[in-house]
């Protein structure tokens, strides 16, 4: 057990939440939400558009704000908990969203990828570094990977400088089981500290989070009430207790934390996360969570079952960013001849 | 630049202040340098212009390198000297050698970090067949006289704890059935091929196994911990250590690393293999330490970040067979080797 070891806990709410909210979330919202994330005392605070800097677009949602703006009004709030982004090479440019970024004094970046291509993120982590800044390295989808390319994975992204390891479970498909394999193996083998980011698809963000823990994940993910992609992520103000219950060493106030989590519950009413046939499809069948929206538009406009259309996108092992296959595999669905 | 390019020329000249005279067998000569645009191929340059112009030794070198257009035109204090010949090419696909070339370095390598793990099967083929091509061709020399490999300190595998130096004939573990040993295992095949070379055709092959090294003309961007921890002072800080600091390493300035090796290539003796280093131990928290002095305010030190259980290696050379067979020593200590790095890297950015 690893009670005495300080969890950095980091708080996803204005980033992961904003798939739930089609990214229109407020900049009344992100002050209102950062000034109370940081009063609960959550390490980071990350923000942005669902998909990370620079991913605003037709293809995955236009933000309401821009992200610079977005940025600038959540720094302002913060004082202890810092200011983080999440980044995936290819929607961001290092000269223009991520040297935006640095300017409206971001500390830290997230780089990401799918869990098989770390390779990617080698210029924009070393362009980081570079700057001074602090940068982990995300790997998303890692259910699709198994715990020993992980670590190949994340040894790279260690050799680039990144100062931090995140697994991400994108499509809620993790098992407790699972969680201790990977992040155990990455926890004994890299010398940064690793985490990891749950998603409630099969109920188990929670399970999945303590589990993480005690294989050794020195940084935890979650999000306030939930508030997060398809099914939703590990809720802040659950993690809050429960880490106080098994005595970890964070730097949370519970209450506040609680208080976070029913300020979000008025901020974004109507859009929280809700546990549903979609969602546990997309756990079941590994597909990330945030597809929920565009693949129940494509189901409603072409006259097919949505978890048909997880399925099928689950045997092509869609990763992020091929959202354009959801009206293909929808259409493919629709033309196909009924059984009779 | 024009203070920074000073500063070197004075850690040149101090170098070979009275030490000019190890070097005599390579007055006249043309020297061929491969990596000839790295750190250490650099500060040859500096100390070979050293020798012409204050020495009169009248060398050449011809420095070979995949960036040689680039370097010859960034620093044109070198690039334009006619004793100097820039050639551009990679060592994949070396072939010939000058004729009139009775003395090689080989320092062409793959060395960063991030293209370890990124590209493992290139830095395998550019150190260990980049190796074997060009022993191939200073095998159709007639008259080589020396052949310097420079290998690595990462060759001997983990040095254990309480061993406080590592000699030429330490053998630490190794495995080499995982990919984070290719840099370690490239430098190995290196030394064997070159070895055989010795065995074949008599070729009078000098091995060097250098450690870390520290000084002007190292890319800040390299994820080393010394590099990290200027460029994050530079910054502002804070400076991140993984682990609790005990990890101990040695840091011989530039100066002196290059003056070694021009040793080596004139004292060394052939089939023999020798260490370059410091043997000074300092440990990383010290090392951050001594960095973060420079600097106002003063950086913070974070420690204990990483993971449990992987923070304490120690990696530092016993030299008395260089210190003998070379008659060569340390000339800059450690605080002067950060002092003079930081200062030269300070006049850099400010141009």
């Amino acid at each position: 057990m690893a009670q005495n070891l300080h969890i950095t806990v980091c708080d996803a709410t204005l980033r992961d939440g904003s798939h739930a909210y089609s990214h229109q979330i407020t900049v009344e919202q992100v002050t209102a939400y950062a000034a109370a994330a940081e009063l609960a005392g959550y390490s980071y605070l990350e923000v942005g558009h669902g998909n990370g800097l620079g991913a605003s677009s037709l293809q995955v949602g236009e933000s309401l704000v821009p992200e610079r703006e977005m940025l600038r009004a959540a720094k302002q709030c913060l004082r202890k908990t810092k200011l983080s982004v999440h980044v995936i090479p290819g929607f961001a440019t290092i000269k223009k969203e991520i040297v935006n970024a640095l300017e409206a004094g971001v500390d830290l970046f997230r780089i990401g990828c799918h869990c098989t291509e770390a390779d990617i993120t080698q210029r924009h982590i070393s362009y980081i570094r570079s700057a001074g800044r602090e940068v982990w390295g995300v790997l998303m989808m890692s259910h699709m990977a198994s715990a020993s390319v992980l670590l190949e994975e994340t040894r790279k992204m260690q050799s680039y400088g990144a100062q931090g390891i995140v697994l991400m479970d994108s499509a809620g498909a993790y098992f407790p089981k699972d969680v201790i394999e990977k992040v155990g193996l990455l926890a004994s083998s890299l010398d940064i500290p690793v985490g990891f980011h749950a998603h409630h698809n099969l109920g188990l963000s929670i399970a999945n989070s303590l589990a993480a823990l005690e294989a050794g994940a020195r940084i935890i993910d979650g999000t306030a009430k939930g508030f997060g992609a398809g099914a939703g992520n590990a809720p802040l103000e659950m993690l809050a207790a429960v880490l106080q219950q098994q005595g970890y060493n964070t730097s949370l106030d519970l209450y506040k934390s609680l208080d976070a989590a029913d300020l979000a519950s008025r901020l974004f009413a109507g859009s929280l996360p809700d546990s549903n046939g979609i969602t546990i499809v997309s756990g079941l069948s590994g597909v990330f969570s945030g597809f929920s929206k565009p693949v129940q538009r494509a189901a409603k406009q072409l006259g097919v079952d949505p978890r048909d259309i997880f399925f099928e996108l689950g045997k092509r092992k869609v990763v992020g960013g091929q959202e354009d296959l959801i009206v293909e595999v929808a259409s493919e669905l629709a033309n196909r001849p009924k059984a009779k | 630049m024009k203070r920074a390019i000073a500063l070197v020329r004075t850690d040149a000249e101090a170098v070979l202040d009275g030490r000019s005279h190890l070097l005599e067998i390579l007055r006249g000569e043309h020297l061929f340098l491969s990596g000839g645009t790295g750190i250490l191929g650099t500060w040859l340059l500096e100390l070979v212009k050293v020798l012409n112009e204050s020495h009169g030794f009248g060398m050449r070198v011809t420095a070979y390198s995949r960036h040689a257009r680039d370097f010859a035109a960034r620093w044109p204090h070198l690039g334009k000297m006619e004793y100097f010949r820039f050639e551009e090419g990679d060592i994949r696909y070396f072939t010939e050698l000058p004729s009139d070339v009775r003395y090689i370095i080989h320092a062409a390598a793959l060395t960063d970090r991030r293209l370890l793990a990124s590209q493992p099967g290139a830095v395998a083929e550019v150190n260990g067949v980049g190796t074997m091509r060009i022993l191939r061709a200073a095998n159709m020399l007639e008259h080589v006289q020396k052949f310097v490999l420079l290998s690595s300190g990462l060759v001997y595998g983990a040095q254990q704890w309480d061993l406080p130096r590592v000699d030429e004939n330490f053998s630490g573990p190794l495995r080499c059935n995982d990919v984070n040993a290719v840099y370690a295992e490239s430098k190995r095949f290196a030394e064997v091929v070159a070895q055989s070379a010795v065995s074949e055709t008599k070729l009078p092959v000098v091995t060097l196994r250098p450690f870390a090294f520290v000084g002007p003309y190292q890319s800040l961007q390299l994820p080393w911990a010394v590099t990290d921890f200027i460029r994050d002072s530079f910054t502002g800080g804070p400076i991140r250590i993984m682990g609790d600091g005990a990890t101990v390493r040695s840091l011989m300035y530039a100066s002196d690393f290059a003056f070694w090796v021009l040793a080596a290539v004139a004292k060394g003796q052939p089939r023999d293999t020798y260490n370059i280093g410091s043997p000074e131990p300092v440990d990383l928290l010290s090392l951050a330490q001594m960095i973060t002095q420079s600097f106002g305010p003063v950086p913070e030190i974070q420690t204990g970040l990483g993971q449990r259980g992987h923070d304490r290696t120690r990696l530092v050379p016993d030299i008395a067979k260089a210190q003998r067979d070379m008659g060569v020593s340390v000339t800059v200590p450690l605080s002067e080797a950060i002092q003079r790095t930081i200062t030269w890297n300070r006049y850099l950015q400010s141009k």
